[in-house]
């Protein structure tokens, strides 16, 4: 998978084949490999970076919300908020649970709404011993799961249009790339280290071919994961609105009357149990209507970590825990939908599968990384050699540091932020996404105030020091750092705090490796050119 | 312990096809095989493969099995240009 080396050609001279002819199919699908790439390259690498950690977004909201402790909810909790919510939420309207997945990362929230206009009371409890607590105010690993799809600071139907176009350009250049790597089989195993441009692109195709069916798999779901936004004329011939589509889709209430029972309501922990085992995974969200009467119902959404699960609301009767209507059946079409956005996501993963995941998609962002980076030293290096002062090139170069060091010093930033900032601040969840960003905006400017190769040691050797720092900042704002986690066996603290430095190592790493080339050969402004 | 049977599998198997390719033979064997001898390892390198298949999709289930198959070859693959670059860049006793 290559940019096309066609476009190092003087650009007065039509590109034209060793036999002189006009340039082949193979050739033409190189260059639209390299644009394809190229142009929403920079969106897709974000998209990939960003979508790779949501894999550990529930474990990442663990780390970042260590108010919530160690352990899963239990039914102890579950009783605790009951209880609650019968003394605190007697004249409520309705009663919300908001209940944390089985891999932790969110308190037990309880919510409920006061008759008359007095606004919404929340609280948290704790998972494990359901104890009242105050959580630092986060976005946590939802903000990077989100960002990867919705962006941010603007607007989210503009910022899923863009990703929407970016991932139909990543599934063509995938597509394109396949064609134009001519030796796929032949070089499978294929990786020359310190060969300059070479090991660059045996490095492009060895990232790609490695998880290829994860990348095609990936991209493509996620397009089907999006697609009422490029395809949203078949809900609006049938419908006079999204909102009305998504009632008849998803309803929020039974389509049947709900007979009384005449029972008193079963403890909250039964009903959740109830629900659990109709859905065969735990609900993330319980709503209860009229439970002070005896013909309440509670409305629960399913979890979603099981390949195929069920997307269907539940609504159970609070007397008796039986269905209110039977569970409707997605059609096919519902149903191939709900199990691509699963293999999207990867939310019925065990351990060993997420990190499977996560290495695919590290190996995806790598590829997109060295494509950029192929771009701009291939036309840097063609024979003969690209006008340095080439507007697009010279801005792409800039752009691949800004964006691919930026966006990573950015995530170490938000980790900081998380820690450092004063736990009592106003909006603090929405500073975290500040430093993340400002962090960022000060490594996409600084490319463009140095020289290139400078600027892309300098800023791997800042992020590098920034990843290192999280653990120290964790250590020294809460007592589940390193050692003690290791002590305690808090796995999801230690691994947190091990996944930091060996990023942090690894980008020191190619900062030197980096240092030592400039060195060594002071014309090259990054990259040996063999 | 399903997810390290599929990923030892696969590791032979990438391992037996890689084998049966001239330019890694002369690498990591010092000679390159016969024509019969490399068409065995492929045939042998498919076989394992298709045996990882056949344990991820008993084991998991054919849904989660498959998706545990491809994140296995994966990583398998991985190591192996890996290793394979490592071994090539320190010295190996072949250069392409």
């Amino acid at each position: 998978m290559t940019p096309s080396g066609s476009l190092n050609r003087p650009t007065s001279a039509p590109p034209r084949t060793r036999h002189g002819g006009r340039p082949g199919v193979r050739q033409a699908i190189a260059q639209l490999h390299g644009w394809t790439g190229l142009l929403p390259g920079w969106l897709m690498f974000i998209i990939f970076l960003f979508g790779t950690l949501a894999f550990f977004q529930h474990e990442i909201s663990n780390w970042m919300r260590p108010e919530l402790g160690r352990g899963a909810l239990s039914e102890k909790a579950l009783e605790q908020a009951s209880a609650l919510l019968r003394t605190r939420g007697t004249d409520a309207k309705s009663w919300s649970l908001s209940l944390p997945t089985r891999r932790g990362g969110e308190p037990l929230t309880l919510s409920w709404q006061p008759r008359g206009d007095a606004p919404e009371v929340r609280t948290t409890l704790a998972p494990a011993t359901g104890q009242p607590i105050d959580v630092r105010d986060t976005l946590g690993g939802a903000f990077l799961f989100s960002f990867h799809y919705n962006l941010h600071y603007m607007p989210a139907w503009l910022a899923r249009y863009l990703v929407c176009v970016a991932s139909l350009a990543m599934l063509l250049s995938i597509a394109t790339g396949i064609v134009t790597h001519k030796r796929i089989f032949k070089d499978f195993f294929t990786l020359r280290i310190g060969k300059g441009q070479r090991s660059w692109l045996d490095a492009h195709n060895v990232l790609a071919t490695l998880a290829l069916p994860f990348h095609l798999m990936i991209t493509y779901t996620g397009l089907v994961a999006l697609m009422f936004i490029i395809m949203p004329w078949a809900v609006l011939t049938g419908f006079a609105d999204s909102e009305s589509f998504r009632r008849e889709f998803r309803p929020d209430s039974p389509s049947v009357e709900i007979r009384s029972d005449g029972a008193p309501p079963l403890p909250l922990a039964q009903l959740v149990d109830r629900a659990s085992r109709i859905a065969e995974v735990p609900p993330l969200l319980v709503t209860t209507h009229r439970q002070d009467t005896r013909n309440g119902i509670i409305e629960a959404w399913p979890g979603l970590d099981r390949l195929g699960a069920s997307y269907e609301t539940l609504f159970l009767r609070t007397g008796d825990g039986t269905l209110v209507q039977a569970v409707p059946k997605p059609g096919p079409a519902s149903s191939t939908m709900g199990v691509m956005i699963d293999l999207h996501a990867g939310r019925f993963s065990d351990y060993v599968l997420r990190w499977l995941y996560f290495l695919s998609g590290l190996l995806g962002t790598g590829m997109i990384a060295t494509g950029l980076v192929l771009w701009v030293t291939k036309r840097r290096t063609g024979k003969p050699p690209a006008d340095r002062t080439h507007a697009g090139i010279w801005l792409a170069e800039r752009l691949n540091v800004g964006i691919l060091t930026g966006s990573l010093a950015g995530i170490a930033t938000y980790f900081l932020a998380n820690r450092l900032l004063p736990l009592g601040m106003g909006g603090r969840a929405e500073r975290e996404i500040i430093c993340l960003f400002a962090s960022w905006g000060f490594i996409l400017v600084w490319p463009f105030l140095r020289e290139p190769g400078r600027a892309w040691r300098e800023s791997l050797a800042t992020c590098a020091a920034l990843y290192a720092l999280v653990p120290v900042a964790n250590a020294m704002t809460t007592t589940r750092g390193l050692v003690p986690s290791l002590i305690a066996r808090d796995w999801a603290f230690a691994l947190f705090d091990i996944a930091m430095l060996v990023t942090a190592a690894g980008l020191a790493l190619i900062a030197l490796i980096l240092h030592r080339r400039a060195d060594s050969q002071p014309s090259s402004p990054r990259v040996r050119t063999s | 312990m399903m997810h390290g049977a599929i990923f030892f599998q696969c590791l032979l198997g990438f391992a037996l096809l890689m084998l049966s390719m001239q330019q890694h033979q002369r690498g990591w064997l010092g000679v390159a095989l016969s024509l019969p001898a490399s068409r065995a390892l492929r045939a042998g390198g498919f076989g394992m493969l298709s045996l990882a298949l056949a344990v991820a999709a008993f084991g998991l289930g054919w849904g989660q099995g498959i998706v545990a198959w491809i994140g296995g070859q994966t990583a398998a693959a991985g190591l192996l240009v890996g290793a394979s670059a490592f071994r090539a860049h320190n010295g190996g006793r072949t250069k392409r």
